[in-house]
């Protein structure tokens, strides 16, 4: 049988047709997804990776929020001038607990996966509510609205956690238990911060780093 | 890197990409090569009253464009990992080329970063592209704090171009500073000064200290008691301790009186983070040839 | 039988649909100009939530593609597969349904993006209590089409509609599969998946949001409106063939090329490498298939806006699709990936391809809907050029803005060190940024001149009605 005649049958029966888009369009799906939804490795937490407290995990759904991912990708690459810039490149193993992913897929801004303890607390709250206070050139909007809120605004996050522990992220009852406390008295920035600050710590301090 | 599929999921990958390949192949030559006469319909459908299908062949040149991409992709597949765990023959990974591109880097300079790290701070300032070069070291990994060219901003990063040094201003006392950070700790005064005292021991710190009617004025008690074990008697600060000097006139919170009663009232805690995992032994070293320039 | 197909077409419904389309088009490219100027002066945000960059992104985004996008796919699809069927459509309430409820998720949906409902996944942005209604009104879409389909008066199906057909199928698999998630509440739900391989699902997805609605759907709109208003046969039957699944095939395969040296397994990456080198075959082949289709008409250009949007949209779709297979090759993709040449990539498939071809589409459709010709010629003439001009100093000032951003990104000086800040690299972006700003203003300009000009040939009138060929073939309104 040759394809042309093949394709004459599909063409003539709207169910074959159907069947056949949908066999041809699976394929790379099968090949690509299933083995990478198998695989151990990719949601194996690397070292030092654990859960985000409850105060990240809410500063992280804030980033959310806000979409920072448009503007800042969270990932480092294993270039050169890369790893000079930002830091050990990324790895699978630190991204187990990001749900969603967060790599973003534009830089208007720089990458924020080591930025981590690279600034004060001070000058990212600063930094947040007036940008160019402190960098000049940046063309990054403010967020004034985040010290209105209390991050616990949602009430929901007992809710997030269990969310999450269903889907495998080890929390304890206990850290469930503590979460509305924890977040008592902080605001939307404070758990932004938070969030900021433990991106990318968990980096193996091996040869990894931008160092020769 | 680890990432690779185990032998079922491999063999699953592998499979099916052959077959696929080889049926999209099959597709290709087999309509592509169909004879014109039997392409040729005798019912051949109108659709919309004069929407008709051409039996025109297919030009050549598509089939070699298609034909190109493919033999590139299989030869591909062979030399790099893509067919499952087989990781190809050129045992290529982007972790091993970021390694080579290291090794690369550190042969490339290494005569350079050794030379770097010999050198006297002198010499350092003395050759522009050093400079150049430490100065955007400065700006990609300080100015966000510190401002463009060091100057300092928001009256909380402190100006690297005056003569105040809060943690020293030796060599040794900058890469410190830079390798591990700093974190200074001025407590808050307001429950054992109440507001009265704040306001004594600001005007003290304004209008007092260094003078020579200083003994006479009301905040000093006060000061000595409780500012002078880190700020000196005199006001000239510790840098060991991160304490500033009082009587430069140099303010990093801000000099009036009100800002100065807000740091005694509530105290400041300002922070450089640690940037020894950041910055490498010659970055640090020209970055401090830079500073002291 | 013989009622049935004495029936009208229902083409109302289509007149509706083209005109929510034209709606969303100035709706969402004013968002999309708007958030090209706080690229320029960040203020414009006016320290309100719902005017922060992060935010009028997706709505620009989404507003695109389900607002402009699938409003025109729906359309041109019901017209379309009526008249390759020669049969009504098959329930049309459900139609009519689907035309409505849609609008009404994407603009509900564009407000959710306001108010900072998002799962961040690129192009299905949108929270889950929209994703269902989305599957729903999918589910609804196909079943119009393919119960058309099913009870057609014509044995052979018409490739215009295999394309429809892949592009409900395709997005319907993509759609489920990228958004399954658990909720927390209305607003928030946390992904079934995690990290890189969240990453690889969204990909496939987003890529092929792109390949099989953005391409493939459009295609569909070529192969029936193009041979028609050129009467010409499709040139190659046989092209047609090997390109649809070549294209089906090879597409699904592309998207981690969206994730080149990110946090995913190499073979993964390769994989979507070649094959998305393989793709740029049958991508052309549907090319080549339209250009020599009209090449081989008598049809004039001259003062035909219509067939003159849709060669340009061919040309920009060559491009585009060229310029696809050369940014997955790994050594080009270390350069444009993260930078705006992507960004400039994505629009000269979206200005270049779907709002062009979409423009010439309405341009034929419109009057032959509403029984009348073009309000002004002399407009559509002066929006062909403000869409060209406008198209390629967008993709100039992006394709300069992307290649030195990669480049200086890069950048090594002579003891070793990075040659530029970041900073400094983003604040050379301004004349671009400039340039990309205006070059969105014109082709919005233009967009807006067209809307005018459709609206006021539709204005007054009711949808003409047509009959099925079978029975009055002189009933479809001379071209």
């Amino acid at each position: 049988m040759s394809g042309l005649s093949l394709h004459k049958k599909l063409e003539k029966n709207a169910g074959l047709l159907i069947f056949g888009i949908l066999f041809v369009s699976s394929i790379g799906g099968l090949v690509q997804i299933l083995p990478v939804l198998f695989q151990d490795s990719l949601k194996t937490a690397s070292a030092n990776t654990v859960p985000y407290s409850a105060v990240q995990l809410q500063g992280r759904d804030i980033y959310i929020r806000e979409s920072c991912h448009a503007c800042h990708s969270q990932q480092v690459r294993p270039l050169l001038a890369e790893v000079k810039r930002y830091g050990p490149y990324s790895r699978a193993g630190e991204f187990v607990y990001d749900r969603p992913f967060m790599w973003g897929s534009k830089r208007t801004g720089p990458d924020l996966h080591r930025i981590g303890g690279k600034y004060s607390d001070i000058w990212h709250r600063i930094h947040l509510i007036k940008p160019r206070s402190v960098v000049n050139d940046s063309i990054m909007p403010a967020y004034p609205w985040l010290e209105d809120e209390p991050a616990s605004a949602a009430g929901d996050i007992q809710k997030k956690m269990q969310v999450l522990k269903t889907l495998g992220h080890p929390y304890s009852e206990q850290e469930i238990e503590a979460a509305p406390s924890m977040l008592d008295g902080l605001t939307e920035m404070d758990a932004l911060i938070a969030y900021l600050q433990v991106l990318g710590t968990s980096a193996e301090t091996s040869e990894e780093q931008g160092h020769h | 890197m680890a990432d690779m599929p185990n032998d079922f999921w491999s063999g699953w990958i592998v499979l099916l990409t052959a077959v696929s390949f080889i049926g999209l192949i099959w597709l290709v030559l087999s309509v592509y090569f169909t004879p014109q006469s039997e392409t040729q319909a005798s019912d051949e459908p109108v659709w919309d009253g004069d929407i008709r299908e051409g039996n025109t062949a297919p030009p050549l040149w598509w089939f070699w464009l298609i034909l190109a991409t493919m033999v590139f992709s299989v030869s591909y597949l062979m030399l790099y990992p893509g067919l499952g765990s087989f990781s190809g023959a050129l045992r290529w990974s982007m972790g091993h080329e970021l390694q080579q591109n290291k090794r690369d880097y550190a042969t490339k300079f290494s005569t350079i970063s050794e030379d770097i790290i010999a050198s006297s701070l002198a010499d350092l300032q003395a050759r522009p592209e050093v400079m150049k070069t430490a100065g955007n070291l400065f700006n990609q990994n300080c100015a966000a704090c510190h401002g463009y060219e060091a100057q300092g901003q928001a009256s909380l990063f402190p100006s690297l171009r005056d003569d105040e040094w809060q943690w020293g201003d030796a060599p040794e006392q900058i890469e410190t500073s830079i390798r591990h950070g700093r974190k200074a700790v001025m407590m808050s005064w307001q429950t054992a000064l109440k507001d009265e005292g704040v306001e004594n021991v600001s005007d003290y710190i304004l209008n007092g200290l260094g003078t020579s009617d200083s003994a006479s004025h009301a905040g000093q008690a006060q000061y000595n008691l409780f500012c002078m074990a880190c700020h000196g008697e005199k006001g000239e600060g510790n840098p060991l301790i991160g304490a500033p000097n009082l009587i430069n006139d140099i303010w990093l919170y801000g000099g009036s009186m009100a800002a100065i009663s807000e740091s005694i009232a509530h105290g400041r805690q300002g922070e450089m983070p640690a940037y020894d995992t950041r910055l490498d032994d010659v970055q640090i070293k020209i970055l401090i040839a830079w500073l002291k320039k | 039988m013989k009622e049935e197909s004495q029936q009208f077409y229902h083409d109302e419904v289509v007149t509706r649909l083209v005109q929510f389309s034209l709606i969303w088009a100035i709706v969402a490219m004013f968002v999309g100009v708007y958030l090209s100027a706080e690229l320029l002066w960040p203020e414009l945000d006016f320290g309100q939530f719902w005017l922060s960059f992060g935010r009028l992104r997706p709505l620009h985004t989404n507003g695109i593609i389900f607002g402009f996008g699938v409003s025109a796919l729906m359309a041109t699809a019901f017209y379309t597969v009526q008249r390759t069927s020669h049969i009504p459509l098959f329930m049309p309430k459900l139609a009519w349904f689907c035309c409505y409820a849609w609008q009404i998720v994407v603009l509900l949906g564009g407000l959710s993006l306001l108010a900072g409902w998002t799962s961040t996944k690129e192009y299905a942005e949108l929270e889950w209590p929209f994703d269902i209604a989305i599957t729903i009104l999918w589910v609804c879409f196909g079943v119009v089409f393919f119960g058309t389909i099913a009870r057609r008066k014509i044995e052979t199906i018409y490739i215009s509609n295999w394309f429809f057909g892949g592009l409900i199928i395709v997005i319907a698999m993509l759609h489920i599969v990228n958004n399954l998630a658990i909720p927390v509440s209305i607003d928030k739900s946390y992904s079934l998946y995690a990290g890189a391989q969240d990453a690889v699902v969204q990909w496939w997805y987003g890529h092929n949001a792109v390949g099989f609605l953005l391409t493939g759907g459009f295609l569909g709109m070529m192969y029936y409106f193009l041979p028609k208003m050129s009467n010409q046969p499709i040139w190659s039957y046989r092209l047609s063939v090997v390109s649809f699944w070549a294209f089906t095939y090879s597409y699904i395969w592309a998207g981690p090329h969206h994730l080149h040296f990110n946090s995913i397994p190499e073979w993964v990456q390769s994989l979507a490498m070649v094959m998305s080198l393989i793709l740029l075959a049958p991508s052309w082949a549907s090319m080549i298939n339209g250009i020599m289709t009209v090449s081989k008409s008598s049809v004039k250009l001259h003062n035909n806006p219509a067939l003159k949007f849709i060669v340009l949209s061919l040309a920009f779709y060559g491009l585009a699709t060229f310029e696809g297979p050369m940014m997955s090759i790994k050594s080009v993709n270390v350069v444009s990936h993260f930078t705006d040449w992507t960004v400039g990539h994505v629009h000269s498939g979206a200005l270049g391809w779907n709002a062009m071809i979409t423009y010439g589409v309405f341009y034929y459709l419109v009057p032959r809907l509403a029984g009348r010709e073009l309000y002004s010629l002399r407009l559509a003439n002066i929006h062909f050029w403000l869409a060209l001009s406008g198209t390629i100093l967008y993709i100039l000032a992006m394709w300069a803005a992307g290649v030195s951003q990669g480049l200086l990104w890069m950048s090594i000086d002579e003891l070793g060190q990075l040659n530029y800040t970041f900073n400094d690299i983003m604040a050379s972006m301004k004349p671009y940024y400039g340039l990309r700003l205006i070059a969105g203003l014109v082709f919005l300009s233009g967009t807006i001149l067209m809307s005018f000009n459709l609206f006021m040939t539709i204005k007054g009138k009711k949808t003409v009605k047509v009959k099925p060929p079978t029975i009055v073939k002189a009933s479809e309104v001379a071209a």
